[in-house]
């Protein structure tokens, strides 16, 4: 107890989310905003699901002990249903203010889907953990014994590894789940929430009366951890397929096949810039298109642009393309946000 | 209040935010502050303007939102105020947040600030009485006191800005702020210490105490590091909301909270309420409205100031005052609540000024004490669960995004306390009754949702 545990606990729960936060959320203001809301999703979707195990539990105004064993579980399942329901609408909101962000913010790039995915789930992670831990940690600031009633004398290990595990899971559950809903692929969301569930249900063994960390199933405990490490695993294999295509960085030409930088724009004071070119670049095809116009590109471009694929090792296929052809949405599958240049004429 | 500052940095002129948005004459609040605009927007050299000062005691007049209107194509307007929506929004998250840890660690762990030892003359009904009606109701009358002191005390103070009493108001900015940062300050140093049982002779005290208050005085009233000017806002902030968190009965201190945010939308929305007369009288004179009380995330200083004739109209162009603005201090004496009045701003006559003004936010003190509030009774009274407190923490900073957002869509000011603190109270409510049992059963049982 005391000051041991409690530091070396809070850091083994929320230590990863912390150093998540810190090194890629913390920069951007925008990621910072989009990480609360959806801490605040996740609390609404708690509040709903606990009105409705506190309804259960005063409508069935039962003292038996397994019975409120039972409306707890039933209170979790329901929990977890609404979690994903609230993540599914967050995903919604999110795509109409990727919308709106695009419209009113054309220089930048909006965030990608799968940043905010990843944003969003952390956020339910960090908002679920802290939820799950923070009162169990002040406690273990204070004085006592654990265990003293047979009990596992891990109990605070076993929590903060289950909030560090949930944590993550949240996460990973969010790329996966808004991925899922990019490509329209349903199953994917089936998994996540059979998963949560899952997860969720894994109650340790031994429950006898309101503690169930009775009978030292100390050997059940690494069982749940396990299990849920496992799960970990697996998200990480949901995940991994899904790392975009190598992008190309975002190429900047001008007719003299200078290839610049990637990130700079030219600003050389007597030329202008003519028209935006968007490069989509699959593994070897370096893809010119002009969203604005069908006509093609103009010669002394095309020129420009074949001799700088070619010089890059790419070929090149230029296309005029309607407006409407420019894909619209970039899934998480391609990086095409990352690819637009600016060609100087 | 939530105010945008106008700033010159990397922008041309043109793209600076100006005054105010729409020709009508009497324009809320135009938050903004353009440094060199030229007088195009004629009638609102967007003075500065911060909420109003009139809030006596409870909360500091700083319960607007405002913004300034870029001059620009509204397509253009509307950009800007998205890139510097976020940004902003960071801005105003970190003090905030800042003000409530000071105040949730300070009732976790100083006894002194929940200990029940009377009440201010504003709550003289007692709630310790025998049923919960009665209970009720004599939180209802404290609340309709209190409201009530506070709209007298504004509508004095609109009055006084009308005839110009300046230093009166000046006056009174002064010695409240004195008490605030002297008396409060030994009287929580004290507790801090008792708490700890640490030792501190009477020099070292009076040593101690002296600096801080007059440090404190001077950034606040004059001019000072923007760094320790915020600093300093943020702990008198947290030293009222202290001082209301002890003094205010249980169910009186939650029917204020709503009163208080009610009032504030009236005040600030509707034609005839006293802070919205307040700025337009400001707007009138082209004066900046009472920069104290008003914490300011602007970065830059003016490199200079030529006092001109404060009612000299026309082509002012009123450059970003930071000090003037940050002259903010907490004027809550016991006895009354003195509005926050700054002298009209020094204008340039279109000199140019410094030039890297940044654009910034304003938020009233009167907003961070009752956000502050809020967590800090959620902390102290929810049976030491720490989950009700981050449940208002989140729904705060939620309510104060939306309240940005909407500062960002309608471009004038805006009251920043209903929604936050609607937001707030339900989720104490509902955290503290629903929620709390239900993680309490789940972390007993270790099960993880």
């Amino acid at each position: 107890m005391t000051a041991a545990v409690f530091f070396g606990c809070a850091f083994i729960a929320f230590g990863p989310a912390l150093a998540l936060y810190v090194v890629t959320i913390a920069t951007e203001p925008l990621r910072i905003i989009f990480l609360i809301v959806g801490a605040f999703f996740w609390l609404v979707s708690l509040l709903l699901s606990s009105l409705v195990w506190f309804m259960a539990r005063t409508i069935t105004d039962n003292k038996d002990e397994s019975l409120q064993k039972y409306l707890l579980i039933f209170g979790v399942l329901i929990s977890v249903l609404i979690q994903e329901m609230f993540r599914f609408a967050y995903y919604k909101i999110l795509k109409k203010a990727n919308e709106g962000l695009k419209i009113v913010n054309p220089d930048e790039p909006p965030p990608s889907m799968r940043l905010l995915a990843y944003v969003s789930g952390l956020g339910f992670g960090i908002m679920s953990g802290v939820f799950s831990f923070v009162n169990t940690l002040s406690d273990s600031l204070g004085p006592g014994t654990v265990g003293i009633h047979g009990d596992s004398p891990q109990f605070f290990l076993n929590s903060a590894f289950m909030t560090l595990v949930i944590i993550l899971l949240h996460m990973f559950w969010g790329i996966v789940f808004f991925d899922g809903c990019e490509k329209k692929n349903w199953y994917t969301l089936l998994v996540v929430l059979l998963t949560h569930l899952l997860v969720s249900a894994l109650v340790p063994r031994g429950d006898q009366g309101l503690w169930n960390l009775k009978n030292n199933n100390n050997p059940e405990n690494p069982q749940l951890v396990m299990a849920s490490f496992l799960s970990i695993l697996m998200k990480y294999t949901f995940v991994l397929p899904k790392t975009p295509d190598a992008c190309g960085t975002k190429p900047v030409l001008t007719t003299e096949d200078a290839l610049v930088s990637p990130t700079t724009r030219l600003s050389r004071p007597n030329w202008t810039i003519s028209e935006v070119v968007t490069f989509t670049a699959g593994s070897d095809i370096l893809r010119a298109t002009r969203p604005q116009t069908a006509e093609q590109l103009a010669p002394g471009l095309e020129e420009g642009l074949r001799a700088w694929s070619e010089g890059a090792g790419r070929r090149l296929q230029t296309q005029g393309l309607q407006g409407r052809d420019f894909p619209q949405e970039p899934s998480l599958g391609s990086c095409l946000e990352g690819d637009s240049g600016f060609l100087v004429h | 209040m939530l105010t945008f500052m106008a700033s010159d940095s990397e922008e041309e002129a043109c793209n600076e935010r100006t005054s105010l948005m729409s020709a009508e004459s009497p324009t809320p609040r135009s938050c903004q502050q353009e440094a060199r605009q030229g007088p195009e927007d004629g009638e609102n050299a967007a003075p500065w303007r911060n909420q109003d000062g009139e809030e006596d005691h409870e909360e500091d007049p700083d319960r607007y939102v405002c913004s300034g209107v870029p001059g620009r194509l509204p397509g253009l307007e509307e950009e800007l105020t998205l890139k510097y929506g976020a940004k902003h929004v960071i801005m105003l998250f970190v003090p905030v947040t800042l003000c409530m840890i000071v105040v949730v660690a300070t009732i976790k762990s100083v006894r002194f600030y929940t200990e029940k030892n009377g009440q201010l003359i504003y709550t003289p009904f007692t709630e310790n009485t025998p049923s919960v009606g009665q209970r009720l109701l004599n939180s209802v009358l404290n609340t309709l006191i209190m409201i009530s002191v506070i709209v007298v005390m504004t509508i004095f103070l609109v009055v006084l800005y009308k005839y110009r009493c300046y230093k009166f108001i000046h006056g009174w900015l002064i010695v409240s702020s004195l008490m605030l940062l002297f008396l409060f300050t030994y009287i929580y140093l004290g507790e801090v210490l008792k708490t700890y049982n640490v030792a501190m002779d009477h020099p070292t005290l009076l040593l101690t105490v002296w600096n801080f208050g007059a440090v404190g005085m001077v950034c606040i009233h004059w001019k000072g590091p923007l760094v320790l000017q915020q600093a300093y806002l943020i702990a008198i902030s947290a030293l009222m909301a202290l001082v209301f968190i002890k003094y205010l009965p249980e169910w009186s201190a939650w029917v204020i909270l709503g009163a208080i945010s009610v009032y504030d939308l009236v005040a600030v929305l509707c034609p005839k309420g006293p802070l919205r007369m307040l700025v337009e009288t400001a707007q009138e004179r082209n004066e900046p409205i009472f920069p104290a009380l008003i914490y300011s995330s602007a970065m830059v200083w003016p490199v200079g100031m030529a006092k001109l004739d404060p009612s000299s109209q026309g082509a002012l162009q009123l450059p970003y005052d930071p000090e003037m603005e940050e002259d903010s201090y907490d004027n809550f004496g016991e006895p009354s609540y003195p509005e926050v009045f700054e002298h009209p701003l020094p204008g340039y006559p279109g000199e140019e000024l410094e030039e890297e003004e940044e654009r910034g936010v304003k938020l009233g003190l009167g907003d961070f004490i009752f956000y502050s509030v809020l967590v800090g009774k959620a902390a102290a009274t929810g049976s030491g669960d720490w989950n009700t407190t981050l449940a208002c923490f989140v729904a705060i900073l939620i309510g104060l995004c939306l309240t940005l957002l909407l500062l960002a869509v309608f471009k004038k000011a805006l009251p920043a306390l209903p929604i936050s603190i609607t937001f707030g109270l339900i989720f104490y409510f509902s955290t503290d009754n629903l929620v709390r049992p239900f993680m309490d059963a789940l972390a007993s049982r270790q099960l993880y949702i």
